[in-house]
């Protein structure tokens, strides 16, 4: 009777009904220009569907949930497993940690749960007293500092404990004992028996947390495979000898393990702004060079940087974009994971997405190789089994955050040391991965994934196209198929252009539409990074199509689209679609195109600026904000780019 | 309460029952009066088979067999554990340990939970639970149509207008084509799950279509993105699934129900024969919520 059994009676049970769902194999493979062609030969079927082999839809999801068995989350009190994470995702109501109820807008299409590789499973036997636990002097404190109403100083204390690598080896469960296979088996069991081809994917996946000197280098790693390949092996960890903190180390155990099961994974980097410098380095990491074989090894692996989550939105950053005025959106800028090193401006350049995509251009003229290719998605990174991010739904980053008159004012984290203390206000509502698949299965979204054929949003579940080629006319947008043109003429976002025809520059054909029950859309931009000649990079962002063009133009003489106004009542946190657009499409030109020159362009949708999930909170709790409290924002989206190579 | 003594719970609390019987016979707390335990026996017999247990999980441990002085060890601190736990429990000391409390409690609901996961359930039951439940496994409606989009957005006021001189060009057989206005969305929905609508149109609107009169242009019907004049080609009704094709999952969910209902009811049988009383003091009221969350906050 040594079972870990965690919160959920049933579970015992459920192991025996292990549901083996067999997924449909299916390999979309890469759509080239060949390939599109072929779907739309010079003489098109009667039907304008027929033939059609193309993603039709995104699918919406989080690549990144913690529940109660990462031992963070489970330290703040989540109780929540992976199946009741699942469930959730699914559209069902549950109740949260908090015993609140709760439940989605509209079910999502995909989840991963990820919880934390080191010590995965291990609050559950703590608080279940495991008998091995109970026989260290360690587990046992922390068991009875638990039942006996001190939890929090035990979660603190166990947190400070797994940072400075004091946890005793005695209980930490570490790949290879029992209590470590059955957390990670378990995991991989509520994914399976989630998992619902067609409706819902329920991704087998973990977090590989490097956090050496708090600075965040985390990954979160899927499996495209179900578990028979999944259950052969047990997640890596950070902690040596079986485990390390750098990422070449990780890449190492992905390998193995493809070479082992001849499966498929990838890994996800996240919050660079909590990296201290250290998420895109161009010189060195960990003591070694940065030379080809690192760099094709990690775009090999790293396909996708997760742009935005509750922990800040890492995009660009004002310090390094003075010309972008929607630079400044939930920035967290004061230190690393663990504020214990407050930021200086010297390391923003290497932590966040735009400019790591042109460091990635640099180092590709040196080396050869890009290592910063990526695509773009958002996920929660919530710890509380719930990837609630709607502003209005709002379940916050932690248990403790959950609804509450409480986290308005709360103080998140603070270390008088250093300085650094984030409120709990500061956190956000944000975000989701949109994948565009050709079906909701595993096989067909991680494909979709590792394609690049990704966008982020903040939240809101807007549907945004991105295709580049060399022949998009403007009458292209008015096409009542515009995919089908997008395929047939380009590449859709997360492709390559290359060897321009000589006299032509790119096109792009750029559409978004409102999410179905959220907000218009303010306007589209495309984002553009370049190399020069003498070897620096340069960005400039053009508004392309905007809502209310009939009204709205851009200023003659600074060339700036005035804004699209507000109709936010921040007392009743209420707002109109009564500005912007439902629906916005153009094709654009890149009016400064230099054949000689490596670029990227990718698309950025922004919606009309909508009550912040503090407004919702002040409004339904009565609360004042502190002074300072950011109560508006504009959601938003991010393409996964399209590159330009000579 | 009668409900929940069909066939195999009652099984289940005969063995639940037999359990206690075996506990008192043993001469257990559960048959004592507080505050009495009973005397330890002095006489302990260390079985060949717990020799043998123990042999195996050093050899897993060690990668060997244990030599001649570490066999004797495991015994005699097996003997050690053996009078620790008697000498133990006559004194009294497993009483106010919250561990141990909370420990023989899980012990307990693992039982139940065990005895609740033996049997298997006949179609019959998966069939009767299913028609108890049909909200949890119905098939969606499915409908598939055609439609023609209205940009209220771009027409402002003469949208609605718009909308209804289009629907009667539609009723006069204009190419659906050649109307209204693009929509990122296909204006052409094969047969789809009404979930599957509402994830791309939004629920009202998927809720509408079930109201429109098939085969005919209709509308407007209104969406999160303006204006829609509708075509539906096929409606098919929502059903309950045959048994085969969720079998495992009204299985899945009739076992937890079960354990659910098994554990409640062995705890309802058990409460009943004890007197409780609460002795209530003032501040007994509102302290324990603030206890339970406490654990909480960082």
């Amino acid at each position: 009777m040594t079972r870990n059994t965690y919160r959920s009676p049933v579970v015992s049970v459920l192991i025996a009904l292990v549901l083996a769902l067999p997924a449909l194999a299916h390999d979309a493979g890469m759509l080239d220009k060949e390939s599109a062609e072929k779907a739309f030969p010079a003489k098109p079927p009667y039907s304008p569907y027929a033939g059609r082999n193309f993603p039709t839809r995104p699918f919406f999801g989080d690549t990144h949930l913690h529940t109660g068995f990462s031992m963070d989350a489970g330290a703040f009190g989540c109780r929540l497993t992976p199946r009741d994470a699942y469930v959730f995702a699914k559209g069902k109501e549950i109740a949260a940690s908090s015993g609140q109820p709760v439940k989605l807008s509209r079910p999502l299409d995909f989840l991963v749960v990820a919880d934390h590789s080191d010590g995965m499973g291990f609050f559950p036997l703590i608080v279940g007293g495991d008998p091995k636990i109970m026989a260290d002097p360690q587990g046992r404190k922390w068991n009875e500092m638990i039942h006996s109403g001190k939890g929090a100083e035990a979660a603190i204390d166990i947190i400070t404990n797994f940072g400075k690598g004091t946890i005793s080896k005695a209980i930490l469960p570490l790949p290879g004992t029992p209590a470590y296979r059955g957390a990670w088996q378990e995991t991989i069991k509520a994914a399976e028996e989630a998992n619902d081809p067609g409706r819902f994917t329920a991704f087998i996946g973990y977090e590989w947390t490097s956090n050496t000197g708090g600075n965040n280098l985390h990954r979160n790693v899927v499996f495209r495979d179900n578990a028979d390949k999944a259950s052969r092996v047990e997640p890596f960890t950070t902690i040596k000898p079986l485990g390390s903190d750098n990422p070449t180390e990780l890449w190492k155990w992905m390998a193995a393990y493809e070479e082992k099961t001849g499966g498929d994974v990838l890994a996800i980097a996240h919050n660079g702004n909590l990296s201290n410098g250290r998420m895109f380095p161009v010189v060195e990491a960990f003591g070694k060079k940065i030379d080809r074989e690192h760099a094709e090894t990690r775009a090999r692996w790293e396909r996708l940087y997760e742009v935005t989550q509750t922990k800040g939105t890492g995009e660009s950053h004002p310090y390094l974009s003075p010309n972008d005025e929607f630079a400044n959106f939930e920035i967290w800028d004061k230190g690393n994971l663990d504020g214990s090193v407050a930021k200086t401006k010297d390391m923003l350049e290497f932590e966040y997405a735009r400019s790591g995509l042109k460091l990635g251009l640099k180092i590709e003229k040196e080396l050869g190789t890009n290592p910063y290719k990526f695509g773009m998605i958002g996920s929660s990174d919530a710890h509380t089994g719930l990837a609630a991010m709607e502003e209005e739904n709002f379940f916050g980053k932690t248990t403790p955050q959950e609804p509450s008159p409480e986290r308005m004012t709360k103080t998140f984290f603070d270390n008088p040391k250093s300085g650094v203390k984030v409120m709990d206000w500061e956190v956000s509502a944000s975000g989701y991965a949109a994948v565009w698949a050709t079906e909701n299965t595993r096989e067909a979204l991680f494909d979709a994934m590792e394609r690049r054929e990704t966008y982020g949003t903040t939240g809101p579940r807007m549907i945004v196209r991105f295709f580049g080629g060399w022949d998009f006319e403007p009458k292209d947008a008015h096409n009542r198929l515009p995919a089908a043109i997008g395929y047939a003429k380009g590449v859709p976002m997360g492709g390559d252009l290359l060897e321009a025809p000589a006299g032509k520059a790119p096109t792009f054909l750029v559409a978004a539409l409102k999410d179905s029950i959220g907000a218009n859309l303010d306007r589209i931009q495309i984002i553009k990074g370049w190399l020069n000649a003498k070897g620096e990079v340069h960005e400039k962002i053009y508004d392309v199509v905007w809502g209310d063009a009939d009204k709205r133009k851009p200023d003659a003489k600074t060339g700036k689209l005035p804004p699209v106004g507000s109709t936010v009542d921040v007392a009743n946190a209420t707002w109109t679609n009564t500005i912007g657009d439902p629906e916005l499409i153009t094709v654009w030109k890149d009016p400064e195109f230099d054949p000689k020159q490596r670029a990227f362009y990718y698309a950025r949708v922004l919606e009309i600026p909508t009550p912040r999930w503090t407004a919702y909170d002040a409004k339904r709790f009565g609360v004042k904000p502190l002074p300072g409290t950011t109560m508006t924002l504009q959601e938003r989206a991010y393409t996964s780019p399209i590159w330009y190579t000579p | 309460m009668e409900k929940f003594f069909r066939e195999p719970l009652v099984h289940f609390l005969l063995i639940g029952a037999g359990l206690f019987l075996l506990f008192g016979w043993r001469g257990g707390p559960a048959s004592l009066p507080a505050g009495q335990t009973g005397p330890p026996s002095a006489k302990i017999v260390v079985p060949q088979s717990d020799i043998d247990q123990m042999t195996a999980t050093f050899t897993r441990t060690w990668q060997r067999p244990p030599t001649e002085e570490e066999a004797k060890g495991l015994v005699e601190d097996f003997v050690r554990n053996e009078i620790y736990y008697r000498e133990a429990l006559a004194i009294g000391l497993d009483r106010d340990d919250s561990v141990i409390r909370r420990r023989m409690r899980q012990k307990m609901e693992f039982i139940f939970e065990d005895i609740a996961a033996q049997t298997e359930p006949t179609d019959e039951e998966l069939l009767a639970y299913m028609k108890k439940h049909p909200d949890s496994y119905l098939v969606d409606p499915q409908i598939a149509f055609r439609h023609v989009y209205v940009n209220a957005a771009k027409r402002g006021k003469n949208a609605g207008t718009d909308a209804l001189e289009i629907l009667a060009k539609l009723n006069a057989g204009a190419d659906p084509d050649g109307v209204g206005d693009p929509l990122l969305l296909a204006s052409e929905v094969p047969l789809s799950p009404l979930w599957d609508i509402s994830k791309q149109f939004g629920e009202p609107f998927s809720r509408k279509l079930l109201e429109l009169k098939p085969a005919t242009w209709t509308g407007p019907v209104q969406s999160g993105f303006g204006l829609h004049l509708v075509f539906v080609r096929k409606r098919v009704g929502g059903r309950l699934p045959d048994l085969k094709e969720v079998r495992e999952i009204v299985k899945r969910d009739l076992m937890a129900e079960r354990q659910k209902e098994l554990k409640d009811a062995a705890y309802a049988k058990l409460r009943e024969r004890y007197v409780v009383i609460i002795e209530k003091t003032k501040a007994d009221n509102k302290t324990s919520a603030a206890t339970l969350r406490g654990g909480a906050q960082p």
